[in-house]
């Protein structure tokens, strides 16, 4: 009798976890590198690497949270071979506006035109402030209120304390506010 | 508590991680300050706002394409092969 595979297996896993999470693990990335470009070889190179190193997943970690963590790490370093500003654990200081961002590679803020509330001005308001606050701010908030996922779990993802993934989350709230609080105040409830 | 500690509160109030003695003192707060009750609006119409106006991200189908034949193509044992 032929001795089972284990190759076949781990393949048959990552083939499950790209139906399952390949569509948030290419949004991870396409919010991190702001290029549909850089995030489609994030998410190719963490593929290949999670083939190769899907031995040292010992399921401590959930299979979907594993490999989000590889986009992360795969989608900063190809920001930084590319001498982009990257969301880094470290950064606390605030960014500039940057010009030259590739805001139409962005995950879209479009809409049916009968499906919001808040109008045009408001959608653009947020998107000219989402971009001046620092990479890291505007990465934990983008996941937490757009993408609505617990904090938790974006604490696993960027491998921050949960404690402090709200302090970035509170800071990019606070600025956020400043720069939009005059939109909300007409808009309808 | 003031405006100001309030402040530094709201996203805790709003993640559900105050301990129950402050999370009564913030309410204590809000329930007489107007200017607060309008700062944590502003937050939960920025929630609202951001639910609104995203829309779903879908990994292209060219992309998945080149990951399933990666899969498909990998080596029988991948840790025996070459990094």
């Amino acid at each position: 009798m032929p001795e089972p595979d284990p190759g076949h297996a781990r393949r048959e896993a990552l083939a499950k976890a790209l139906v399952e999470h390949g569509d948030r693990l290419y949004s991870l990335a396409l919010r991190i590198t702001r290029d549909p470009d850089l995030a489609s070889d994030a998410v190719q190179e963490a593929f290949a690497t999670a083939l190769q190193r899907v031995d040292d997943f010992r399921g401590e970690a959930r299979l979907g949270t594993w490999l989000h963590r590889i986009v992360y790490t795969k989608a900063i370093d190809l920001l930084r071979a590319r001498g982009r500003e990257a969301p880094m654990p470290e950064e606390d200081a605030p960014s500039r506006p940057s010009e030259d961002e590739r805001l139409g590679g962005a995950p879209t803020w479009s809409r049916q035109p009968d499906e919001i509330l808040f109008g045009s001005e408001t959608r653009k308001a947020l998107e000219k402030a989402l971009m001046e606050l620092t990479p890291l701010q505007r990465l934990v908030f983008e996941l937490r209120e757009v993408e609505g996922r617990p904090t938790e779990e974006v604490s696993d993802i960027l491998s921050l304390p949960p404690g402090t993934v709200r302090v970035h989350l509170h800071r990019a709230r606070m600025r956020l506010r400043a720069r939009l609080s005059q939109h909300f105040r007409g808009a309808v409830a | 508590m003031n405006c100001a500690q309030l402040d530094e509160r709201l996203t805790e109030l709003m993640e559900g991680t105050l301990s129950a003695d402050v999370c009564e003192e913030v309410n204590r707060h809000l329930a007489e300050c107007s200017d607060c009750q309008l700062a944590r609006q502003d937050l939960e119409d920025l929630a609202r706002l951001c639910r609104e106006a995203a829309t779903p991200t879908t990994m292209p189908d060219d992309v998945r394409n080149r990951v399933q034949a990666l899969l498909a193509e990998a080596p029988p044992d991948p840790s025996r092969s070459a990094v």
